[in-house]
């Protein structure tokens, strides 16, 4: 890996030198060097197989330069990079690239200047950047070994599938500007996300780990865990169609947040008119017992970072305030573009993720960190459950998407594993994988919410942005449909 | 500043990369290692509501390495995103990656050693891969207008025209177009002695547009046109036949006329309904033999913590091969020689290009393969293991898939239903996890009503079990059209790849789907 204080000194050198450059207004520098590893699980009892299906990795590191020039055409802006190459020479090429790339764009205003102090730092861990690949393999076979001893355990032979991924990865990064902006970052991340099936009894099981820190790190417990909910989840029943009372637990939450309401209350689809929440700022948009909020600089927690893709630090921005929208997600481009008076963004979101990292090969556009799904009286799970006669607790659920366009609210979301019959205040059967649809609309299940519970955990979503951390959320009606499969017919 | 990544600057490395793949045979515990090595030049332009927004030009280079090592084989990988910089030792490079991918399939050997003793470690086995000719070629793309030819400024003018701001449409409240199209020179190596030298081209335009009416629920809506060709898929010669300019009038046409436009209602149970081309591509995607179910890695349950299994093979004993999947008016094919996003001559496995059908007649015959998937299941590879991009994994990917065209002309079979609904362009899938049933909906639905198209709807779309849905098939149309597909989402980290499918309108039996927000 590249040492960070290298990174610093390319991007300083950059602006030295780009702004030195005739017809170069203003210059933001960029660079970073990401190591992704990943061992991807697949286990499969009857049918041969791998257990580590891929113990892979992806390696980058470059700079990325943002350029304003003064051209005959009038202010101009343009992006180059340059993989590989932190030098001199790396510098210009990322330069020339910029320059024949610029146009007048009408919804740039300028880099963002420097906006105080981070408060992270010193929060990754070292050891990650250089693990031994022994050591990094053995990670994915401590997870698939967790799965396996519990179904072992269980005296299950047949009909089983494990599979998921253990990821490790390195992030190293820096940005300077000619707007003051002199800011660097390191963050490691490591997660297990596994699946376990006994696909004789229907029955699908989730777990997780992740720390920031490899000592804190227990991918055989990811596998556990999924193996465990497998378990408990076989024999499933199925349900008619209807509008039951359910107990969405933080999976399905974050999926909701992944595909829809993060989208909603980023400042760029607010702007277009693609949100639901267009023009209600400041209104009750949830239930009042939701507070919704994005906090990069929470210590421990794997989407937080010491500083944005822009150089500034990281911290909460508070989204819905007891149901009412009260901020939003966003770039410093598009808060510029939007304007302070309108929505009060804080650009505090403006980072450069691609699949494993933080990319030099990339403009800032506005993500999320960690996002939180909390809010007023929480209670225990049981409690959320003791009102409910007869409905549904949804663990997880998979192709949750808007279907008519965002500002619509319609979604659909099939139900897939980890999930169960509510009858008298408790969870008493499993329900049946890939039985039920949610065919709804998030704007009014958001508004419906009766109860959260205590104890909110953290999840990801596949090829999700960012970490979600949610409750079980309690909503009286939401609708489902009944899938199922036909038989096929023999010849 | 001498140094400058272009596809035919790999040909300097070519033979240096040849030796290190007969060097490395005799690495200790390597049984078998391939790389693609990928350089790729690309323009691009892009508005944002018809002002300029984005423009640039670049080249990239990469590289992904694959070795099987120890005994019990197991696999290892590596890849990497080079610079100009890096084209000196990129030998070198190459080889420091395949040496951690080695390190990583000996380490991982040993742990498959292990675990084979144990009660569940039976299913563990030494990795295998189908044979396959070691193909040794050279394919040069042929562009009628290449992409090298295109000036930034011509893409970046050909955006803001496009741009329904451009022509002042009244009620489009945003939108943003794009124009890219690029050259990539593919060469594949193995120590099994392949040496596959490929050149291919890409070039699209996208529309992204919301259009308002008054107080209603704005209208979003998006689509892409191109080929794999070049510039000329701008100007005419693409699936549409329109240049990017009329595409984008007539989407926006479309748009603010569903803007101002009631809700579907739905049905209560199915109805007959037909699906016009675009529409039935995302069903072919998303359900059929030509799509995700067929997908070998799927069957063999590799991506069932990620993008699902697939309900044609639930086990070795107990599966759909050779038996009815759809109507008898329903085969199904994969083509990789067909004109859309899926065309290729050779895959990331070197395996050559096929057409093949997977659904005969209604009945299933067989999946799309890797080498490793075929050898697990005694079937043939098909060419249909791609990545993306050259530093990730390559995995079992539709290159072009279809329904084969039937005998009805489409017109006729909008006339043959008396009581029905149209389904026109395909918008989003939500589909179980082994796709056993699905809801996709449609930009434009249409009542019909004694064979003539009747109101128009927005937010509509199908709900169906898939077997009920393909079986249910009784005209299929003589108008196959394939559309490309540029963001099929797959494995992890996700691998966002263009592929093609197509269908001939067709008529079914499914529940319409709708609901006022």
């Amino acid at each position: 890996m590249t040492a960070a204080a290298q990174l610093r000194r390319c991007v300083r050198d950059a602006v030295r030198l780009v702004s030195s450059q005739p017809g170069v207004e203003a210059v933001e520098a960029f660079a970073a060097e990401n190591a992704h590893r990943i061992c991807r699980l697949n286990y499969t009892s009857d049918i041969p197989c791998n257990g580590v299906e891929e113990p892979k990795s992806t390696h980058e590191a470059g700079l990325g330069l943002q350029v304003v020039f003064q051209a005959k055409a009038g202010r101009c802006l343009g992006f180059g990079s340059e993989p590989g190459d932190l030098s001199r020479r790396g510098i210009l090429r990322a330069l020339e690239k910029a320059r024949l790339g610029a146009v007048p764009d009408p919804h740039f205003k300028a880099f963002p200047p420097p906006q105080g102090q981070p408060t992270l730092s010193k929060y990754h861990d070292p050891r990650l950047f250089r693990l031994p690949e022994k050591d990094f393999v053995a990670l994915g076979w401590r997870g698939l070994r967790g799965a396996l001893g519990v179904l072992s355990r269980a005296g299950l032979r047949a009909g089983l599938i494990v599979g998921g991924d253990v990821t490790i990865l390195g992030e190293r990064m820096a940005v300077a500007s000619s707007a003051g902006i002199d800011a660097a970052d390191e963050s490691t991340i490591c997660m297990a996300t596994l699946t376990a099936m006994s696909e004789r009894d229907a029955a699908k099981g989730t777990g997780w780990a992740m720390a920031t820190h490899l000592a804190a790190f227990r991918p055989e417990r990811a596998g556990a865990q999924a193996a465990a909910s497998a378990l408990a989840t076989r024999g499933g029943a199925a349900l008619p169609s209807g509008a039951y009372p359910v107990v969405l637990g933080p999976q399905p939450v974050a999926d909701l947040v992944d595909n829809m309401i993060g989208h909603a209350l980023s400042l760029d689809q607010l702007d277009a008119g693609a949100s639901p929440y267009t023009g209600r700022f400041g209104a009750r948009i949830m239930s009042p017992l939701l507070d919704i909020y994005d906090d990069g600089a929470a210590r421990g927690l794997i989407g937080s970072k010491a500083v944005t893709c822009e150089g500034l630090p990281t911290g909460r921005a508070d989204l819905v305030r007891a149901g009412r929208f009260v901020g939003v997600l966003a770039s410093s481009y598009i808060a510029n573009k939007v304007g302070p008076a309108y929505y009060r963004a804080v650009p505090r979101h403006g980072f450069r993720f691609a699949d494993g990292g933080r990319s030099f090969e990339t403009v800032p556009r506005t993500s999320c960190t960690n996002f939180f799904v909390a809010g007023a009286r929480p209670v225990p799970l049981a409690r959320l459950l003791r009102g409910i006669r007869r409905g549904i607790y949804i663990g997880r659920t998979w192709y949750t998407y808007p279907v008519s366009g965002l500002a619509a609210g319609h979604y659909s979301s099939t139900i897939v594993g980890d999930s169960y019959l509510i009858e008298g205040g408790r969870l008493t059967r499993p329900l049946r994988p890939n039985t039920l649809r949610i065919v709804d609309n998030f704007v009014r299940v958001l508004s419906d919410v009766r109860g959260l519970s205590t104890r909110p955990r953290p999840v990801l979503v596949w090829a999700g942005q960012g970490l979600v951390v949610a409750p079980h959320v309690l909503v009286p009606g939401l609708r489902v449909e009944r899938i199922g499969v036909a038989q096929a017919p023999s010849n | 500043m001498a140094l400058k990544l272009t596809v035919e600057g790999l040909t300097a490395h070519r033979a240096a990369l040849i030796r290190l793949m007969g060097r490395a045979k005799a690495w200790p515990g390597l049984r078998f290692a391939d790389v693609r090595i990928v350089v790729a030049q690309a323009k691009y332009g892009s508005a944002l509501d018809g002002t300029p927004h984005a423009a640039g030009a670049d080249a990239s280079l990469g590289f992904g390495a694959r070795v099987l090592a120890g005994e019990p084989a197991a696999p290892g990988f590596f890849g990497e995103r080079l610079g100009a910089a890096d084209l000196p030792r990129l030998v070198a490079r190459v080889e420091a990656g395949l040496r951690i991918a080695l390190d990583r399939a000996r380490e991982s050997s040993a742990h498959h050693r292990r675990h084979m003793a144990t009660p569940l470690g039976r299913a563990l086995y030494s990795t295998r891969l189908a044979p396959v000719p070691a193909v040794r070629a050279r394919i040069r793309a042929r562009p009628k207008k290449s992409p090298r030819a295109a000036t930034l400024a011509a893409l970046q003018a050909r955006a803001e025209a496009a741009s329904p701001a451009a022509a002042r449409t009244p009620h489009v409240i945003h939108n943003s177009t794009s124009l890219v199209t690029g050259l990539a020179r593919r060469l594949f190596l193995s120590t099994e002695g392949a040496c596959i030298d490929e050149e291919s081209l890409f070039t699209q335009g996208m529309l992204f547009l919301i259009a308002r009416k008054g107080d209603e629920i704005p209208e979003e809506n998006y689509d892409y046109l191109g080929a794999r060709s070049g510039l000329e898929a701008l100007d005419g010669r693409n699936v549409y036949g329109r240049t990017f300019e009329e595409f984008c009038r007539r989407l926006t046409a479309e748009t603010v006329e569903l803007a101002g436009s009631p809700w579907c209602p739905g049905t209560p149970g199915p109805v007959a309904v037909v699906c016009d081309p675009h529409f039935m591509a995302l069903v072919v995607h998303e359900t059929s033999a030509g799509g995700h179910p067929a997908e070998a890695d799927r069957v063999l349950k590799k991506e069932t913590a990620y993008a699902g299994r697939s309900f044609y093979y639930p086990g070795p004993s107990d599966n759909l091969l050779g038996k009815r999947i759809a109507s008898p008016l329903v085969t199904i094919t994969i083509d990789t020689s067909a004109d859309s996003y899926g065309k290729t001559v050779y895959d990331d496995e070197g395996v050559a290009g096929t057409q093949v059908v997977t659904c005969q007649g209604g009945i299933l015959k067989g999946f799309m393969h890797s080498r490793e998937s075929a050898a697990i299941l005694g079937m043939l590879p098909n060419g249909c293991m791609k990545a993306p991009d050259p530093v990730h994994v390559p995995l079992v990917r539709m290159p072009n898939t279809y329904v084969n065209p039937g005998k009805t002309p489409p017109a006729a079979i909008l006339r043959s239903v008396r009581d029905g609904w149209y389904l026109c362009g395909h918008r989003t899938p939500s589909i179980s996890e082994s796709r056993e049933n699905f809801t996709i909906t449609a930009r434009r639905t249409h009542r019909i009503r004694n064979g003539r198209l009747g109101q128009l709807y927005r937010g509509g779309g199908l709900i169906s079990d898939t077997h009920a849905f393909w079986r249910s098939v009784d005209r299929v149309g003589t108008d196959l059209k394939i559309f490309g597909i540029p963001n099929c989402g797959k494995g992890v980290p996700m691998q966002t790849c263009p592929v093609g499918n197509g269908s001939p309108t067709v008529r079914a039996r499914a529940r319409v789907f709708g609901r006022k927000p």
